[in-house]
């Protein structure tokens, strides 16, 4: 390679690099200003001028975390997130791996099938759906909204997965067979690890899905399996007037997953048919 | 060749995934654990209610003071949720649906009352309350459906007309009034007076704020109809005949209560057609509008010295008077229901009444959860002689205004379908006060869509 | 739905030649068992919530009216298409599904082309980027109104900062709907980014060696090599914005409520205020029946076109 190609490079990635960090900042603004405003006092939010430095308060976040309420929702969505994403991916790897690798009939079908119980609005399914939960009496645990959220990001995982899949070279499964492998070693040895980057990716969303959701939550909790977008609607009320607080609680109840998406970012890099290569 | 390198790498990408997967394990183990020890649990033998309230300082103060206090004196332990205004409504209807036991109490908002009340889902509280007279009679007439009390009154929040006092006692702005109106400035009486001073006001600078002649709820939604309704029942108007069979809004009292309003709202601040409760108390604690038609209750708000720059500063009276001389505010008023798929209806009673005691009534109030219900609490002296710390102005100077407004107050239209009438409504008033529509067209429509939503 | 999910299959196989699948009956079996426990789940919890919905919008039924339903015929269906404010709900949803799909597409395929190739700080970069769709909606739908408050939001403080005039966002009748699109693109132009990188990241290293190399040939190579390969992600997940965008209230639910008059009175607002404000349950059936026929529709003539297209 020569020296003049390389800096034209180096140039590029400058340009990039540039361009991608003002992107991002006009995508983060609102929130770092949701988050600079929870350390603020309310006659410090509300003065009609810009404070770009004023002396922060925890008062908020202790407010917020003070009660237990919101502390237990927290650990409610992550039980809930946590366990309906990993069923989700399980239950929709059964299906999109065989989607992916075989033609058989009413394949498509079944697809667009899974994909149109997407389309429904939940407002409409919500009232038959509590009654079957009710009927096996699981209405008000955080089992029965773990089934509902399962239920909900199975399409989406399904159809994200059947991509990732196809993606996966085919020789790959012949090297398991040849190493002696079954079908299930194949997919958790081989498969799996090099649509890592898929499959990472289709298991935040399905967290970020389940975290976020709130009209199931709602409807099916109780006061012991509030998840925290239900414990949120605390501080949204129409005769709330705490702005302060509100974004102090919008704030701890996206920590978790600003996290969980640093945490799966790992498995996002690349897939293995680059890294050979290297 | 390369099939060789795929394999160890996809080896020891194997090896990371498992450690991968272990992590989600140990995550998912530890949520688990963590919960077991969190959540609230149940104590065998012990008699255990679930109740939701509105995450508003009246339920607060039950959830975090009486439902603690009422197990240390009962034994009985009440789980108290909260949740939002809609929240609470979609709930109700899906559990009443499945005829559902989980929750015995419900917080309610009264105009829901006619609905709930109607698919017999509420248990008739009539018998448990021993000394109705000392209830504002109001406050029960709305609690009330088909001759049967199906809440217990919690807290009244007539609408008043909120004023500035310190602009009001400001000597410049008094002889300005003077100067330009040829009258002494004074506490408006009267819907036209008030009108003139809104628009005197409109664009002063007072303590170095930009003044806004007044400020109401605006917003589609509910908003716009709640501070409407204070125009419309001081005019005169009467959204429907006697029955409710029938949408009455293009009546000359509707019509001229429409118009003032839609004039008015040419005098809030910028942003007003999205004004919601929040935004009205916001103006009222930075000073920059010189009135309000606003809760009686949000003055807790404007008092608290965190996020308001006008403690003290803010007085209450009733609405100003129509043509015709009439004041009659929007009344806003939340009670407490039993269910009646409540496995345990008596205990839940038994708290619901509890909660609104003497004792309790003034506790509440006290505690910021809006304006009591009980006539005995408006002379209670723990409110009535208490002052703003460092400010020494009563803190509960309004509520003799309170009690003056509930004699004339009205509540939204009484009758099952009051919420889809709210949506109507409120669009077309939308439409007005954005001048997309005049009032009279406006009106009609909203009337015709009310007809056809009754004839379903 | 069906015919044109058959069409983007053949053409996608068509693109890659690859080796027949093995018949061999074990696997076959295999399959079927692989595919049944999420088969089974779904069809648990999806026949009797969508029957019951089918049946009760032929009825009226009023949830909090404490009667029984009574079977009306078509009368909920006739009814819809008589009301302005469903016909209406229905321009509103176009206009807001068609331009908040076409832009978050654009821009994500963009930012997807920025990060692919990496540079210094990427990772750290990507991972921030994803913020506003980790914020759940009831949070971004107070944020919005926060920032856009004429006296207070920062919005239009940095806007008088620059000599620009205050704005009502949410309150003016033309402005609030593209403000809706805004926010919707705000937080979901991420979502495609994250697929599309993914996807991107899984490319052939023939076409990402070829793209790194800088030149005239750059926009030949994103269109030739690129676009193909990448249908199928941009596919499904135009799809998955598409069908997303169609079910959206909760920003409408946290901003406008359907505001002002009915400028953003998308037709998922109107079935939940139908469905549960009103609780008139079975005309709000028969309206996400409607809904449910528009977005087969609307997705269907969009995965054709694109086929097509490509």
């Amino acid at each position: 390679m020569s020296v003049a190609h390389r800096r034209s490079i180096n140039w590029n990635v400058g340009v990039r690099a540039a361009v991608a960090v003002i992107c991002t900042f006009l995508f983060i603004a609102p929130v770092l200003w949701m988050v600079t405003t929870a350390f603020k006092t309310g006659n410090q939010a509300f003065s009609g001028e810009i404070h770009w430095f004023f002396t922060p308060t925890l008062e908020n976040f202790n407010e917020v975390l003070g009660g237990t309420r919101l502390t237990y929702a927290l650990i409610n969505s992550l039980q809930v997130s946590v366990i309906s994403s990993v069923v989700a991916i399980l239950l929709a790897s059964g299906i999109a791996y065989p989607l992916a690798r075989h033609e058989f009939r009413g394949r498509d079908q079944i697809a667009g099938t899974i994909l149109s119980l997407r389309i429904v609005p939940p407002i409409v399914t919500i009232i038959p759906l509590f009654l079957v939960m009710r009927t096996i009496g699981l209405n008000g645990s955080l089992l029965s909204i773990i089934i509902l959220h399962v239920f909900m990001n199975l399409p989406l995982a399904v159809w994200l997965l059947r991509g990732f899949y196809e993606d996966v070279p085919k020789e790959i499964e012949e090297a398991g067979a040849i190493d002696g492998l079954g079908n299930i070693g194949i997919f958790f040895r081989m498969v799996l690890p090099l649509a890592m980057p898929g499959v990472a990716s289709t298991a935040l969303l399905c967290f970020v899905f389940s975290w976020n959701e709130f009209l199931f939550a709602s409807v099916l909790s109780n006061a012991g399996s509030q998840t925290v977008t239900v414990a949120l609607t605390q501080y949204v009320t129409p005769v709330g007037t705490e702005w302060t607080l509100i974004m102090a609680a919008g704030t701890v109840v996206a920590v978790p997953v600003w996290l969980a998406a640093l945490a799966a970012q790992k498995y996002l890099v690349r897939g293995l048919s680059l890294g050979a290569v290297k | 060749m390369k099939k060789e390198t795929n394999m160890k790498v996809s080896q020891k990408r194997t090896a990371k995934l498992r450690i991968g997967a272990l992590g989600v394990i140990t995550a998912a183990a530890v949520a688990l654990s963590g919960c077991a020890a969190g959540a609230p649990q149940n104590e065998s033998g012990k008699k255990t209610l679930n109740a939701i309230f509105l995450p508003a300082d009246w339920g607060k103060v039950v959830q975090e003071k009486l439902a603690p206090e009422y197990e240390k004196e009962t034994g009985v332990k009440v789980n108290v949720e909260l949740v939002g205004r809609d929240a609470i409504h979609e709930k109700m209807a899906t559990l009443f649906a499945g005829q559902d036991s989980s929750y015995d109490i419900f917080n309610v908002d009264y105009n829901w009352i006619p609905e709930f009340g109607k698919g017999g889902h509420l248990v008739p509280l009539d018998n448990a309350i021993q000394d109705k007279e000392d209830f504002l009679p109001l406050s029960l007439k709305v609690a009330t459906w088909d001759n049967k009390l199906l809440g217990i009154p919690q807290t009244v929040h007539p609408a008043t007309l909120w004023y500035n006092s310190a602009l009001y006692g400001d000597q410049s702005m008094k002889d300005q009034y003077q100067a330009e109106t040829g009258r002494a400035l004074a506490v408006p009486k009267t819907m036209d007076e008030w009108l003139t001073q809104v628009k005197f006001f409109n664009g002063k600078t007072f303590k170095g704020q930009k003044l806004s002649g007044w400020a109401a709820q605006a917003a589609k939604g509910f908003g716009n109809v709640h501070t409407w309704l204070s125009f419309a029942y001081s005019f005169g108007c009467n959204p429907f005949n006697a029955d409710f069979t029938k949408s009455t809004l293009t009546t000359p009292e509707c019509i001229g209560a429409t118009e003032r309003w839609s004039e008015m709202m040419k005098y809030m601040p910028a942003g007003a057609n999205d004004f919601t409760y929040d935004s009205v108390t916001t103006a009222a604690q930075q000073g920059s509008i010189a009135t309000a038609i606003q809760w009686s209750w949000g003055q807790t708000a404007t008092d608290n010295p965190s996020a308001s720059k006008t403690v003290g500063d803010w007085q209450m009276t009733t609405i100003p008077t129509g043509p015709t001389g009439i004041s009659s505010a929007h009344l806003a008023e939340w009670v407490i229901s039993v269910s009646k798929y409540s496995k345990n209806t008596e205990e839940a009673t038994k708290f619901a009444v509890w909660l609104e005691s003497k004792k309790n009534d003034v506790l509440q109030a006290n505690n910021g959860g809006g304006d009591p219900v009980r006539a005995s609490s408006y002379s209670d002296p723990t409110l009535t002689e208490q002052k703003i710390e460092g400010n020494g102005a009563a803190r509960f100077r309004r509520l003799p205004t309170t009690l003056e407004a509930m004699k004339t107050a009205q509540p939204r239209p009484f009758f099952p379908g009051e919420e889809s009438w709210e949506t109507a409504l409120s669009t077309e008033l939308s439409a007005i006060s954005l001048g997309q529509r005049g009032v009279q067209e406006g009106l009609s429509r909203a009337n015709d869509a009310i007809d056809k939503n009754l004839s379903q | 739905m069906t015919t044109s999910i058959t069409e983007s299959r053949v053409s996608r196989k068509a693109a890659r030649p690859s080796g027949a699948p093995g018949g061999r009956r074990p696997k076959k079996l295999g399959r079927y068992f692989a595919m049944s426990p999420g088969l089974l789940f779904l069809a648990a919890l999806s026949l009797y919530p969508t029957l019951y919905s089918l049946v009760v919008s032929f009825t009226r039924w009023n949830l909090s009216s404490g009667e029984a339903a009574r079977f009306v015929g078509v009368d909920n269906f006739v009814g819809l298409l008589t009301d302005g404010l469903f016909w209406n709900s229905v321009r509103v949803t176009l206009v807001f599904v068609f331009f908040s799909v076409l832009i978050e597409l654009a821009l994500s395929f963009g930012l997807a082309l920025l990060f692919f190739r990496g540079f210094p700080g990427d990772k750290l970069l990507r991972a921030l980027i994803m913020m506003p769709m980790l914020c759940a909606p009831v949070v971004v739908g107070l944020l919005a109104r926060f920032s856009l408050e004429p006296t207070y939001g920062i919005v239009n403080q940095l806007m008088r900062s620059i000599g620009l005039p205050t704005t009502e966002f949410l309150g003016n009748v033309d402005l609030a709907l593209p403000t809706l699109i805004a926010i919707d693109v705000w937080q979901w132009t991420p979502f495609l980014f994250l697929i599309l990188l993914a996807a991107m990241q899984g490319l052939p290293e023939e076409v990402i060696e070829a793209s790194k190399i800088d030149g005239a040939s750059w926009p030949r190579i994103i269109w030739h090599q690129f676009l193909p390969l990448l249908r199928y992600p941009i596919l499904v997940g135009v799809l998955l914005r598409l069908i997303d965008s169609f079910r959206v209230y909760d920003i409408v639910y946290m901003t406008t409520r359907g505001g002002p008059v009915d400028a953003t009175s998308t037709m998922s607002w109107q079935i939940y205020n139908v469905g549960f404000r009103a609780f008139n349950i079975s005309y709000a059936a028969a309206f996400s029946w409607l809904l449910l026929l528009l977005v087969l529709l609307a997705a269907n003539s969009l995965m054709r076109r694109m086929v097509a297209r490509s």
